[in-house]
């Protein structure tokens, strides 16, 4: 074909295209209805794809509410949203999609069974304070790799009602306005306090522990703010340590350096999600801990001789699992990754500052 | 190739960036067959296309507010297609599914054989030569503003435009 350029011009513009599919639209209106945003980008800007439905809508859930691991509380891909998926996406948006305050409280629930004997073995004394930076990457369909932000987890030693007491904050990056604060017995590792402010202060989240439960309340501020209360009973014996707050494996700093890891370890610890609303993800349930091997690894802030430590949590939609690397000498998480469907996030140390009050 | 807001857009644009559902589906089918020819000719693939359209739509309300009154809705919304079309494209093994595929006779209308060896041409293209041609030759767009849309200098992108259309000739007489 020895097209001039208008003709060659002129049969580009006849190529046949096919029809988009007639659902898109509607795939579209109830993608924004599950709350899933697009950040597309601006006019001259560098190119940079921030592909947020489904990875997004999972990471904000989690980096919002505080709620523990998305990912290891609840990504099912398919469908069925569950009302307490609703509830997460309504708190993330700020709106009021709630169940009537009668069916939000819980007074009890049954967690599932750990797989493995409850960590009890422990040495509170290794734990040290400190601040941890984390670069946060996601790599899509095994290609493209995005840095999505840096996460920082602050631990310092404080007095909390006489007793001694780490507090732990994280600071999410830009995703998120939240701000979150736990406050963890030094001596047993087990969650005394937990408050989340999110929503540009609109979403209020407090959970007060005791021994052997834990008591939450929920306040949603605004026009039509809601208060949710609910209470839940911790399992386990009351030395063994619990996690609150674990938004990724990365937060399992403050526990992995008091694990006595080494080859063919293993154990489970209990971790509490949201305690109020109903839904699908239970609000207490183990993640089962075991090193499956020891791996070199080179992150931002260095190489580091790991144990490879293996994390499932069994959920309603069937057991999630991620990976977090730990440093044999120091114990911090230095690695953790997390996998769905078409995805791999993960977390890599940048730096680390030790904290004055060791 | 330019049109500027009407205002039925106008309209529809203000209510989008209000958050109306409805709003948005009037854009939608306002504008989504444009767009969704403009992502299919970038990615070469029918899902690829579907999936930057609907990126483009689900993350257009908030893109709304950078969007400026005065300015032209229909190129803006282009300008944001392309971006996201080639980000697609970067980040990702282009999908060769084939615009061969969707010529075929079951698929889609009689075409003439010169138009299904130029649509295998076109797709055989490399990515960074194809998406010029496509831009300057469909979409009209100039030198420059291909330059401003894939950050390369304006002879860069006549460069590539000459390359891309040596090869699809080359590509089209190696076919007969």
């Amino acid at each position: 074909m020895n097209a001039s350029r208008d003709s060659l011009r002129a049969v580009l513009r006849e190529q046949h295209i096919p029809e988009p599919s007639k659902d898109l639209l509607p795939r579209i209106l109830a993608s924004r209805a599950a709350g899933a945003r697009v950040v597309l980008p601006r006019g001259g800007a560098p190119l940079v794809r921030w592909r947020l439905v489904g990875v997004w809508l999972a990471a904000a859930v989690l980096t919002v509410l505080g709620i523990g691991l998305a990912r290891w509380l609840g990504s099912e891909s398919n469908g069925d949203a569950s009302r307490g998926d609703a509830l997460y996406a309504a708190l993330l948006r700020g709106t009021v999609v709630w169940p009537a305050p009668g069916s939000a409280q819980r007074a009890s629930s049954t967690p599932r069974r750990a797989r493995y004997p409850l960590v009890v073995e422990f040495d509170p004394q290794h734990v040290t304070g400190g601040t941890w930076v984390y670069e946060r990457r996601t790599t899509i369909d095994d290609v493209l790799t995005q840095s999505t932000g840096r996460s920082t987890l602050s631990a310092s030693s404080v007095d909390f009602d006489g007793a001694p007491a780490w507090v732990v904050t994280t600071q999410r990056g830009p995703v998120s306005d939240a701000h979150d604060s736990l406050w963890v017995s030094r001596g047993t590792l087990r969650p005394l306090r937990y408050a989340l402010i999110a929503n540009k202060g609109r979403t209020r989240i407090l959970q007060l522990y005791s021994p052997d439960s834990v008591r939450e309340t929920i306040d949603i501020i605004g026009p039509s703010g809601r208060h949710f209360q609910g209470a839940v009973a911790l399992p386990g014996p009351r030395h063994a340590p619990v996690l609150a707050s674990a938004h990724s494996a990365s937060d399992l700093t403050l526990l992995t350096q008091a694990l006595p890891l080494r080859r063919g370890w293993r154990g489970s610890v209990y971790t509490v999600g949201l305690v109020s609303p109903g839904g699908r993800m239970p609000p207490v349930t183990p993640l089962d801990l075991r090193v499956t091997a020891r791996d070199r690894v080179t992150v931002p802030a260095g190489t580091f001789d790991c144990w490879r430590l293996e994390v499932a949590q069994p959920l309603p939609s069937g057991e999630y699992r991620s990976t977090a690397w730990v440093s044999v000498d120091q114990r911090w998480v230095v690695k953790a990754q997390d996998r769905g469907g078409d995805f791999v996030s993960e977390q890599l140390l940048v730096s680390y500052g030790a904290s004055p009050s060791r | 190739m330019c049109q500027p807001a009407g205002d039925t857009d106008r309209l529809a644009v203000e209510q989008t960036r209000a958050g109306s559902p409805d709003a948005l589906a009037e854009l939608y089918r306002k504008h989504a067959a444009a767009l969704y020819r403009l992502a299919y000719r970038l990615t070469g693939a029918r899902q690829d296309a579907e999936d930057v359209v609907h990126d483009v739509f689900v993350g257009l309300p908030e893109a709304l507010h950078r969007y400026e009154e005065h300015g032209n809705f229909v190129a803006w919304l282009k300008r944001v297609t392309v971006r996201v079309a080639l980000m697609r494209l970067r980040g990702r093994q282009r999908r060769r599914e084939v615009a061969l595929d969707a010529t075929r006779p079951e698929q889609a209308p009689p075409a003439p054989t010169d138009r299904i060896a130029l649509d295998a041409a076109l797709n055989a293209l490399p990515d960074p030569l194809r998406v010029v041609l496509i831009l300057k030759e469909i979409e009209g767009y100039s030198h420059a503003e291909i330059g401003g849309l894939l950050g390369i200098s304006v002879v860069a992108s006549r460069v590539r435009l000459n390359r891309a259309l040596k090869r699809l000739r080359r590509a089209l007489e190696d076919g007969r």
